[in-house]
């Protein structure tokens, strides 16, 4: 049996913060005792508001920040015990792609440069003859043609500056993207296409994809299951079909149900159920529940007592004291 | 209901650039009626903000606005700023996507809620901000008494929110403007705010132009809606009707593309092909035509009119006929 792509065991990652002028600085957890194994060819949604640490986990996967406590795994293989050389030669396996696009891409170099740095870094034997043919296989696989290579990153729409972003994040041949809220910034008719290239090319090259987002509609799409996070924790863990079913987590069904559907019927039901009260800070979390503060159902035992993820069939995980399985 | 509130007639924003003049909207007409809420929906280019701010009177300096926009009995385009000004606190409000960028950071709130009373209405500051208290318990602010004495940094982007409501509802106006008020909240603070404004609005017979891109919160809080394409009305109708069954294929095209929860999934999610119109010159025929899989040898030449094809419906397409 061959190790999944990606394994995160009780991984936690937080951010010093300063205390006084003399105080030694505090840790701010940010990302709490997350488990989980993807295999190949696989999509794993993470879900979650403002401050929830799903970003913060993706960096954390790659190793871009060093967990606190824990461990990732890639193939097996703990980046954090790695270093130089060898751990360059990982890093190849495991690639990123952003929001803004643009933003991630040097406005002075060619596309077709930016496109090929990772095989100056991964590949560095290889001749430029070598690396433009790579560069043209690449952009040809996220649908642009090769004379993209040539242009720079203002001349590029939403939607192609994401293609580009594509292109770069597996010219490498990586067994793993992390995709930190790809399609957000993209208009509608946009953001289909880019959905459904990242599912044309999970199959055609068996990538494995961890996709982040606070979009539950287009995470129904593209996953076959699906991480829900609450200030740092995970909620629930589900696959797909389970969980857009029905949601055990009270968070993840009130979640679910604050996504407007374009159904006016539907909606008019809806009106006037939102979910009171605000976000908590990641700084100052409810002591026990991480969802107490807002959760309807909510019981005194929820303010005394961290509920643990637990396992209920179908795959399903929840951490809540009163999930109904 | 049938009372006209605002009524556009042709009414179109061109932009001067260096390369000559752009159309961001082109013609459009509309009407709303008392309390209703009417959404206008459209991707990036589709002219749906620039409709809003031409109406405003916050064009950029190179942009002009031409047609009519009778309000009350008053063409806004033809207003004089300071009369725009009078009408924009008394019988208009704005909302927009960012409060932070419309709130004064070294004033705290409730002085700057009791300002648009003072200075439009005439109250006296304690009773101005006796009434801005009493607008922010309205929109649901905790301790709203201690919250006025805040500064706009202190509170979070939804509670901000809210208080941009408040601001705007204060003056009891007959029409709010509202651009992507909720694209930049999180999902669960979305909902809360799209609730309460069209709780508000219900009660206190305001009408709302609403700016989205989002056929979702379309589905949530309009009655009607107008979606734009290229700056022209592509298809309008009750909302109920038009996402149920649109007859325009960019209206259809886009309700497609948008990734829903409870519709049974399909291996792909559809597509429109091409991207958005990004400026350029307008298009002798119909502006989705590039970009349209329908589209037949007169899209590309002659400019389909927005004709009626139902009672309270209409549509701009050669393939669409109109109601006899």
């Amino acid at each position: 049996m061959t190790a999944p792509v990606l394994e995160a065991r009780d991984l936690s990652v937080g951010y010093p913060i300063a205390g006084g002028l003399f105080a030694r600085p505090t840790i701010l957890p940010v990302v709490r005792e997350v488990s989980f194994t993807l295999e190949r060819g696989r999509t794993l949604g993470i879900v979650g508001e403002s401050g929830c640490g799903k970003s913060t986990l993706g960096r954390a996967l790659l190793h871009l920040i060093p967990p606190t406590s824990g461990q990732v795994l890639w193939q097996g293989q703990d980046p954090a015990v790695l270093s130089g050389a060898a751990l360059r030669q990982r890093r190849a396996g495991v690639q990123i792609i952003f929001q803004d696009s643009v933003a991630a891409l040097d406005p002075r170099m060619t596309l077709g440069r930016s496109i090929s740095r990772p095989l100056a870094t991964f590949e560095p034997g290889l001749s430029r003859v070598a690396q433009r043919d790579r560069v043209i296989d690449a952009l040809g696989l996220v649908g642009l043609s090769a004379d993209f290579a040539d242009r720079y990153p203002h001349e590029l729409s939403g939607g192609q500056a994401q293609r580009v972003g594509i292109a770069r994040a597996i010219i490498a041949k990586p067994a793993l993207i992390v995709c930190d809220e790809p399609v957000s910034a993209l208009d509608v008719s946009i953001q289909a296409q880019i959905v459904n290239l990242l599912m044309e090319l999970q199959e055609r090259l068996g990538l494995s994809l961890v996709f982040i987002s606070h979009n539950l509609a287009v995470v129904r799409h593209i996953s076959h299951e699906v991480m829900v996070m609450c200030l740092g924790r995970v909620v629930e863990h589900a696959p797909r079909d389970e969980f857009y079913a029905r949601p055990l987590h009270p968070y993840a069904v009130a979640l679910k149900a604050a996504v407007p559907e374009p159904d006016p019927v539907a909606e008019r039901l809806r009106r006037g159920q939102s979910l009171p009260g605000e976000l908590p800070s990641i700084a100052n979390p409810p002591p026990a529940c991480v969802f107490s503060s807002r959760c309807p159902r909510v019981q005194r035992r929820c303010h005394a007592e961290r509920p643990e993820l637990v396992a209920y069939s179908g795959g399903r995980s929840a951490a809540c004291h009163f999930v109904e399985p | 209901m049938n009372a006209k509130l605002l009524s556009l007639n042709d009414v179109s924003v061109h932009f001067r650039l260096p390369g000559g003049e752009m159309t961001a909207v082109d013609r459009v007409s509309l009407d709303l009626a008392r309390g209703e809420v009417l959404g206008i929906v459209g991707e990036s280019g589709s002219g749906k903000s620039q409709l809003l701010f031409a109406l405003m009177g916050l064009l950029a300096g190179n942009g002009r606005a031409t047609g009519q926009a009778l309000f009350q009995g008053q063409d806004l385009l033809a207003l004089d700023p300071g009369a725009l000004d009078r009408v924009r606190g008394v019988a208009m409000s704005m909302i927009f996507q960012d409060p932070m960028t419309s709130l004064n950071p070294y004033k705290r709130i409730k002085d700057q809620l009791a300002e648009g009373l003072i200075v439009h209405q005439g109250m006296t500051r304690d009773a101005a901000g006796t009434a801005a208290v009493q607008m922010l318990d309205r929109v649901r602010i905790p301790d709203a008494a201690r919250a006025a004495r805040r500064y706009p940094h202190e509170f979070s982007g939804g509670m901000r929110q809210r208080v941009m409501i408040a601001m705007a509802l204060l003056v009891k106006p007959a029409l709010l403007l509202a651009d992507e008020p909720t694209t930049a909240l999180d999902v669960t603070i979305q909902a809360q705010v799209i609730d309460l404004m069209s709780e508000i609005a219900r009660e206190s017979g305001t009408a709302i132009l609403f700016v989205t891109h989002d056929l979702g919160v379309v589905a949530r809080i309009c009655d009607r809606v107008a979606v734009l394409y290229g700056g022209r009305i592509m298809e309008e109708g009750l909302a109920e009707d038009l996402l149920s069954h649109p007859d325009h294929p960019y209206a259809a095209g886009l309700l497609a593309a948008t990734p829903r929860m409870e519709a049974p999934l399909t291996p792909r999610l559809a597509t429109i092909p091409g991207t958005p119109r990004s400026g350029g010159a307008m298009l002798p025929g119909c502006p989705f035509a590039p970009r349209c899989t329908v589209k037949i040898a007169n899209c590309t030449t002659t400019q389909p009119p927005l004709v009626q094809t139902a009672p309270g419906r209409r549509a701009a397409c050669h393939l669409i006929g109109g109601a006899a």
